[in-house]
């Protein structure tokens, strides 16, 4: 999810610049201030400096798993009971840390998924209306990867997104398991207390 | 470690961490916490008799005691059950 969130950072990055550039060459060409290219380069700037956040963003999500896997596999093996404590309440602690993102990110990876979704479905339109539209034999081919590309990225975000609610629907449930075992917690002190 | 800890989960760091006896700043910057919240949690430990305060050649050192064993296992056990009972999926 962190990947396809990078990739749809970039492209809306990529889209802002390019709004920005064409719409300023514009500006220039005609010599004159208008708004409503003025209003798209506002839009653009703002598209580029989103997504460059979010790029951020997943890259800290996506490097700060990273670390905690290779922390992981370097004791793998020779852990002791309260080495996994340990991992678990880093894991515990970077779910808390990153909850607001990690849910920004299935939406941004279920609306981006649609995007490409709708995207594919078009071309795939495209591709039979050239066809017909031309009388049957002549279909463009060339449409066919572009249309396939689009459809399994849709494909693999939508399902990114899907399993990434099921994780943290499970986080969330975990989360308030440990508000159970902190009151038990709280028992036990209370009751050792000398 | 980041800070959004919950202090029993703090308090079992710092009770792991003195299993051998260590400094007060060994535990703070160990735990990652700051000298005031660092000794609110160190008083609290100690009134409550999972650590004991000792002296070595220059400075106050602290040391878990048994009833901190009691702590670490009960807390072990309430997290390992967060990944043995509910139903999850590895990524």
């Amino acid at each position: 999810m962190s990947i396809s969130n990078l990739v749809f950072a970039a492209i809306t990055m990529a889209y802002g610049i390019m709004v920005i550039v064409t719409r300023l060459q514009e500006m220039a060409q005609s010599g004159t201030l208008l708004l409503v290219p003025l209003i798209m380069v506002i839009v653009g700037f703002a598209a580029a400096v989103l997504g460059i956040k979010w790029i951020l963003s997943s890259v800290e999500i996506f490097s700060s798993i990273e670390e905690l896997k290779s922390a992981y596999d370097a004791k793998k093996g020779q852990m002791t009971p309260e080495d996994s404590t340990g991992f678990i309440i880093q894991m515990i602690n970077q779910y808390r840390t990153n909850k607001a993102t990690i849910r920004t990110m299935i939406l941004v990876c279920t609306a981006g998924g649609c995007c490409f979704l709708v995207l594919g479905i078009m071309s795939s339109i495209e591709f039979v209306s050239a066809g017909l539209t031309s009388g049957m034999n002549t279909f463009n081919y060339l449409l066919i990867p572009s249309a396939l590309l689009l459809l399994g990225i849709a494909m693999v975000s939508l399902l990114c997104s899907y399993y990434f609610r099921r994780y943290a629907s499970i986080w969330d449930l975990r989360l308030s398991e440990i508000s159970r075992s902190e009151n038990v917690l709280e028992k036990t002190m209370e009751q050792n207390s000398p | 470690m980041s800070e959004r800890r919950t202090r029993y989960e703090i308090y079992w760091e710092i009770l792991v961490f003195c299993k051998t006896p260590r400094s007060f700043t060994g535990i703070i910057n160990r735990c990652d916490l700051n000298s005031k919240t660092g000794q609110e949690y160190l008083e609290f430990l100690c009134r409550k008799g999972y650590l004991t305060p000792g002296k070595d050649t220059k400075r106050t050192t602290y040391a878990a005691t048994e009833r901190a064993a009691e702590y670490i296992a009960l807390f072990g056990r309430l997290y390992q059950t967060l990944f043995d009972e509910i139903p999850g999926f590895k990524l």
